[in-house]
């Protein structure tokens, strides 16, 4: 290859990593996507977070229901609901168990209250209908033991992406968003290698924001 | 004779076996968010599904905690350019 076609493809590489998403790529989940950028190695593989944001002053978060979205009518038909709800509670649990040593769960938005919204999504904008699932966690809700994933469920987990955005719970300012679709699902067989993804996930998430509360984040 | 006639009346008075009335919404153009449009056409959709149950004189037993629909949205932008969503959705809340 010639210099100059080395440096083009340079450019093209670092383009690339700048650019945002093509909108309908992305299933929708998010309200804004042209903010997001590639994320760090270790963690979301689409970010963003809002420089000017006053994360010490966040004490509190409102956790709205895990969703899960999939491109096209009944597509989640072939995903027993028990399943649905599985992923949905773990996804749950996951996040709030990281997240509660550093902050209180409330249930109205107020001062201080971080609205925190997630989704497992396998859906694009272009796609003209969606399949949604919603569940609302109970407080004492036990989650199962571990076993083999149904190859309709694994299908599914294995394209998916976890989409989520942190909002000030009372001006709706974004705080944080991000997109993550990394590829080593491909290994999730049973609901404990989910449980265990989840968790990873969550434990990223609770360092992302403790280093941000603390100002260690840069 | 008797038998049978208590018979006959239990199996009348057994309580109408399970069945599901889908339920339909359109939320017109009124939402910035997809999210929040395709969860409002779904909850819209869920109540439709439980008024038919009621209509045929059922009972409608939605799932603890459970939301779940289609949600077909259609945007447009608004005088800022931001884009607008509407959504229509189909779904069922189990009717006994």
């Amino acid at each position: 290859m010639t210099r100059l076609g080395l440096v083009m493809l340079a450019l093209l590489s670092i383009a690339a990593c700048t650019r945002p998403p093509r909108p309908a790529d992305m299933s929708g989940f998010l309200d804004d996507y042209t903010k997001l950028r590639k994320g760090p190695p270790e963690g979301a593989t689409l970010a963003y977070r809002n420089a000017g944001a006053n994360w010490a002053g966040y004490d509190k978060i409102l956790f709205e229901p895990v969703t899960i979205w999939r491109s096209g009518k009944r597509s989640l038909d072939e995903i027993p609901e028990d399943d649905l709800q599985r992923l949905a509670d773990e996804f749950h649990i996951a996040v709030r168990s990281r997240l509660e040593p550093d902050y209180r769960f409330v249930d109205q938005p107020g001062p201080g209250v971080m609205r925190v919204r997630l989704g497992i999504t396998a859906a694009r904008q272009s796609d003209h209908a969606l399949d949604v699932f919603e569940y609302v966690v109970p407080p004492d809700e036990k989650v199962p033991g571990t076993a083999e994933l149904a190859p309709a469920t694994r299908a599914f987990v294995v394209a998916a992406a976890i989409e989520g955005e942190l909002t000030d719970a009372m001006s709706g300012e974004l705080l944080a968003a991000g997109v993550d679709r990394r590829g080593e699902r491909e290994t999730i067989r049973t609901w404990s290698d989910v449980r265990a993804g989840f968790d990873r996930w969550a434990g990223w998430l609770a360092g992302r924001l403790r280093q941000a509360r603390t100002g260690q984040l840069h | 004779m008797r038998g049978w006639i208590v018979a006959a009346a239990l199996l009348v008075s057994v309580p109408a076996v399970a069945a599901q009335y889908p339920g339909w919404s359109d939320t017109g153009f009124g939402y910035y968010s997809k999210r929040d449009c395709c969860a409002a056409a779904i909850a819209f959709a869920q109540e439709d599904s439980a008024a038919r149950c009621v209509a045929s004189g059922g009972v409608p037993r939605p799932r603890s905690g459970v939301r779940r629909g289609s949600c077909e949205a259609e945007w447009t932008t608004d005088e800022w350019g931001r884009p607008v969503y509407r959504c229509l959705s189909e779904s069922v809340v189990w009717c006994r």
